[in-house]
Parts: C-alpha cells; structure tokens; sequence
C-alpha cells in the first residue's frame, strides 16, 4: 500500500458528508420532475459546475488516460475538436434551447411531441440499450483506478467494484438529481484542485518532467504518437466522424439533464459557451497524465507490473510520486468523480426507461391519450409510481454493471468502445432529434427509419468484434476498427430520416412545432 | 508537419487549455458557492417544515 491513514480519512471523510448531503436532499422530492431534473431551478454557475463534473468522471479521466498511454500526444486533438463542438452549440444554441423551451425531461419525450408515442417507446428502448451498455465499463474502471492507485492486488478489483457502486446506489436512491447536483459540485472544486497538483508534481517530478516524456514517447511510439492524422487509431474519418458526433452527442441524456434542469432555455445554451472553455483541458490533461504514466513504466529501472497496461498504469504512477494528504485528496476527488458520473448515468437511464419505455406501454394499453400532465407524466404511471420503478431499476442497472464490467472483454480502448455504444444512439438521434427540431419535412415512417439505420453498424461491430474469426472477408472493414461502422452510423442515420421522410410525406404529414414564443 | 511542429503546438494546448480550464474553474467555483448554499437552505427548510 503507498497511501497513509490521513489520505484514507480524507476520503472516509468525503464519503460520510456525501451521504449526508444525500439524507438532506431526500426532502426536497416532491415529485418526479424534482427527481429526474431538480425541479428546473439550477443557475447558470451551478449548472456549469454540474455539467463540467459530469464530463469529467472518473471513467472519463481513465478513459482518456488510456488514450495518452496508448497514442501519446496525438489524441490532443479530441479536445481541440470537443471544444469546437461546444462553443458551435453554446454560441448557436443549436437542439439545446429548443428542447429545454419544451420543457421535457428525456429527451425521447421529444418523439411523443413531434412524432408519436411508439417512436418514444422505440427511441426509449434504442438508448437504454446505448445508455446500459456505454456504461457498462464504468464500475470497473472506476475500481481499476482504486486498486492501482491504493496499490492493492488486481484480485480485489471486482470486490472494489461492488463496494463503490453500493455507495453510489445509495447516494442516488436518496436525493436524485439534487443529490446530484451536490456531489457535482463537490467533485469539481476537489478534482480541479487534484489536476493542479497532480500535473505540477508530474512535470515537476525528476524522473518525468515534459521533456523526458516527451522522448519516452518519441522513442517507444514514433511519429504516430504526435500526429493524429497518420496515427491509423484516427485519421480523418474519425475527425469527421467526432465533429459530427459532438454536435449531436448534447442529446445523450446524462449530458441533456443538465440544460434540461436549467431555469430557462437563455441558460441552457450559455452553460454550453462557458464550460466550452473546460472542454480541451478536461481531455488534454488526463491524456497528458496517460502519456506521462507510459514514461513512468517505461523509466529505466521500473519492475512494476504495469508497463503494458494503460488503465491501471496512471493511478499506479500518481499513487507512486503524490504525497501524503494530496494523494488522499486526489482520491477524495477521483471518488467523488466516480460517484458524480455513475449517480447521474444511473438517474439518466433509469429516467428513460421508466419514462420512455415502461409508463408509454402503460400507457398504451390503458388507452390513454398523448397529453401531458400538469405534473409531468404521460398518461401511464403516476408520479409517485415513476419515482418508485425509477429507484428500482437503478438498482438493477448496478447489479447489471457489476456483472458486465467483470466479464466484458474490449475489442478496442475505453474511448472508443464509449463513442461506438453512443452511436447507437446518436447516429438515429441525427436524424430524429437535429432534422426533427430543424427541419420541417420530418415525420414518424422518417423517424423510425433514422433509429433503425443508425443502431445497425454500431450494434453489428460490438457483435463481430467479439467473434472476429467468424467475420467473413469482405465484413472485416466493419469489425476491425470501430472508424468505419461510427462514421457510417451517422450518415445511415440521416439519411433514414431524409429518404423514409419524403417517400411518406402524404400518408404521414409531418407535426409542425411552434417555437416563435422562445427567449 | 514533423514531430518537432507537433511537439511545440501541443505543449501550447497544455499549457494554454490547462490555463483556461483553471480559470473557470475558479470563477466558477466562487459564483457557484452561493448557488450551493442558496439549494442547501432550501433543502434544511424543505425537511424543518415537513417535521
């Protein structure tokens, strides 16, 4: 073990005023809109705060780690091109402020306005099927960062898992998106702080320092490490395909909540052009950390266990080289990172399902009309009944995490298995959600088209890339990298909504939304 | 480009996106204090007036 028992009390002692904070949130729940969107009340800085911290999870900083570990500096570049896509959407607006002005709290809520109920339930199944299975690595690489950095055997990293998620559930059951919001807030003044003193440390350190990394990684990686465009894991269809995916990606519901939540749609989009300038160092810095951590592997001298293994390399470098009570600090965050993503992912996807899939079937079969209640529900399950099932499945969503993040094995890095289970989502979501808000000519046959296209390529190469053996010859483009089927989706997904939508214009016209009243 | 062009830009979007980041970071975190205490409050009141 490296760490001391004032770093563990640090973290005991972050713990313990979460769950305070949890018990204190529980009483403000009055209904489900407070639940799933802490009643629209959040303030611009609070929102920024919120939606930062959600885009800066522990699995983010792992993930990204990995990358820096694996491709050097080149990936760098993923958040120049996230930054792009933030400023575009906090300058413009663009499908943020539409959907905050009405006033829904998923975003497949939107498919019953503008569309029709079965396209919510079909839309609703589609990204709980993104939603879980993009999840699915986060547990586990949340307790790889413990027991790296704690130093405990890999043998415990399972046992860990479990551990944090029961903390997480909890905390999540008690207060919903209020207890998020907080832990949020936590987890941002405690992980900015972390990434101060961990990269002056880093750079500081004698046997790192920029230089030095810089050379560990010329020498081991070449070219490649440095240039994004020759490096074959990116390239200029992955630029394309993340350009793209960055402007649609604000649909993906855990990042939506956050506008979503907000007082009004002017504020919506100006937390967009605010975090927008967070966005390249939330990438660049844990990227940097990565690239750091391959140096401390590969240092002359090392008998570590971990110069091949870049998820479990940087927390093993900085449980190494931080002192007493900073890495307890940096735990403290990293916890409270953890905490902060899996609580909003678990309310998110648990908001969908209940809302989006199981209350419309209720729905339905009650014959229930499309109206929606002053308190926010559909017509299926009341909103006591939506609070109730939301607690139950985020209860089964963690049981479900621990099982796939033990057994799952990635055909690539975490990064990229991140954006391809996305794409399941999002590719659709470009035509149902972008066209849909923009367009005037789009309509249900188009909708359901999107969806279908969109899920295709990604679903097919999460499945070939498990068996790639059995791939015949001329499908391996598809299942060797996950550029391609990406890349695809999105176009497939555009296109489904454009063809399906002009072919059924008479048969289906399309609803027209009536946004001439927004702020 | 050659590596010695890209080693020098992405030492500027560390320093330059480090930079940034930490600035709002802390503009951010004071403005957002009071946002924090303003919901605590709220939540204290919420469950003295349900008890």
């Amino acid at each position: 073990m490296h760490l001391s028992w004032i770093d563990y009390a640090i973290v005991l002692v972050y713990v313990g005023g979460t769950i305070l904070a949890g018990t204190l949130a529980r009483s403000s729940i009055k209904n489900i809109s407070d639940f799933l969107v802490a009643g629209r009340a959040l303030k611009t800085h609070m929102a920024v705060a919120t939606m930062v911290s959600t885009g800066l999870g522990l699995v983010t900083v792992m993930y990204f780690a990995e990358e820096g570990f694996k491709n050097g500096f080149a990936p760098f570049l993923i958040g120049i091109m996230a930054m792009i896509t933030t400023v575009i959407i906090g300058r413009t607006g663009f499908i943020v402020s539409r959907l905050r002005h009405l006033q829904i709290m998923t975003v497949p809520e939107f498919y019953e306005i503008k569309y029709t109920r079965g396209v919510r339930l079909a839309g609703g199944i589609l990204l709980t099927l993104a939603g879980t299975l993009n999840m699915g690595l986060f547990p586990i690489l949340g307790s790889k960062f413990v027991v790296g950095f704690t130093g405990l055997p890999a043998a415990y990293v399972n046992y860990v898992m479990v551990i944090m998620l029961v903390i997480v559930v909890f905390y999540t059951l008690m207060g919903g998106m209020v207890s998020v919001v907080l832990t949020d807030f936590a987890q941002f003044v405690l992980l900015s702080l972390g990434f101060l003193v961990g990269s002056y440390i880093i750079l500081t350190h004698p046997s790192l320092g920029w230089e030095t990394i810089v050379d560990t990684i010329e020498v081991h990686k070449g070219a490649d490490a440095f240039d994004p465009i020759g490096n074959p894991d990116y390239g200029w269809m992955f630029i394309i395909y993340f350009l793209s995916v960055g402007l649609i990606g604000v649909i993906w519901q855990p990042e939506m909540s956050r506008p979503l939540s907000t007082e009004s749609p002017k504020v919506a989009q100006r937390i967009f052009w605010i975090s927008s300038a967070t966005t390249v160092g939330r990438a660049v810095i844990p990227m940097f950390w990565g690239a750091a951590a391959f140096a401390f592997t590969h240092a002359v001298g090392y008998t570590g266990p971990y110069a091949d293994d870049g998820q479990y390399a940087m927390p093993h470098m900085m449980g190494q080289i931080l002192p007493i009570g900073i890495a307890g600090l940096l735990l403290a965050g990293m916890f409270a990172a953890f905490m902060s993503t899996h609580d909003s992912y678990l309310l998110a996807w648990s908001g969908v399902i209940v809302r989006d899939v199981i209350s419309p079937i209720k729905a339905m079969r009650a014959g229930a009309t499309g109206q929606r209640a002053e308190d926010g529900t559909w017509g299926g399950l009341s909103s006591e009944r939506e609070i109730y099932w939301t607690r139950v499945i985020v209860v089964i969503l963690a049981a479900f995490l621990a099982i796939f993040g033990a057994l799952y094995q990635l055909p690539e890095t975490a990064f990229k298995f991140m954006y391809i289970t996305g794409s399941i989502y999002f590719a659709g979501a470009v035509g149902t959600v972008a066209l849909g808000l923009y367009w005037k000519k789009a309509n249900t046959p188009g909708a359901y088209c999107a969806l279908v296209l969109g899920a295709l390529a990604p679903i097919n190469f999460l499945i070939m890339s498990q068996f790639p053996e059995r791939v015949p010859e001329f499908l391996l483009p598809l299942a060797e990298s996950s550029n391609l089927p990406a890349f695809l989706s999105l176009v497939l997904g555009g296109l489904g909504m454009i063809a399906g939508s002009l072919l059924t214009q008479k048969s289906h016209p399309p609803r027209t939304l009536d946004f001439s009243e927004m702020d | 480009m050659d590596i010695e062009t890209w080693k020098s830009i992405w030492h500027i979007v560390l320093i330059g996106s480090s930079a940034l980041f930490y600035i709002v970071v802390i503009a951010v975190g004071i403005k957002g204090v009071g946002d924090v205490k303003e919901m605590v409050a709220q939540m204290i009141a919420n469950r003295d007036s349900d008890a």
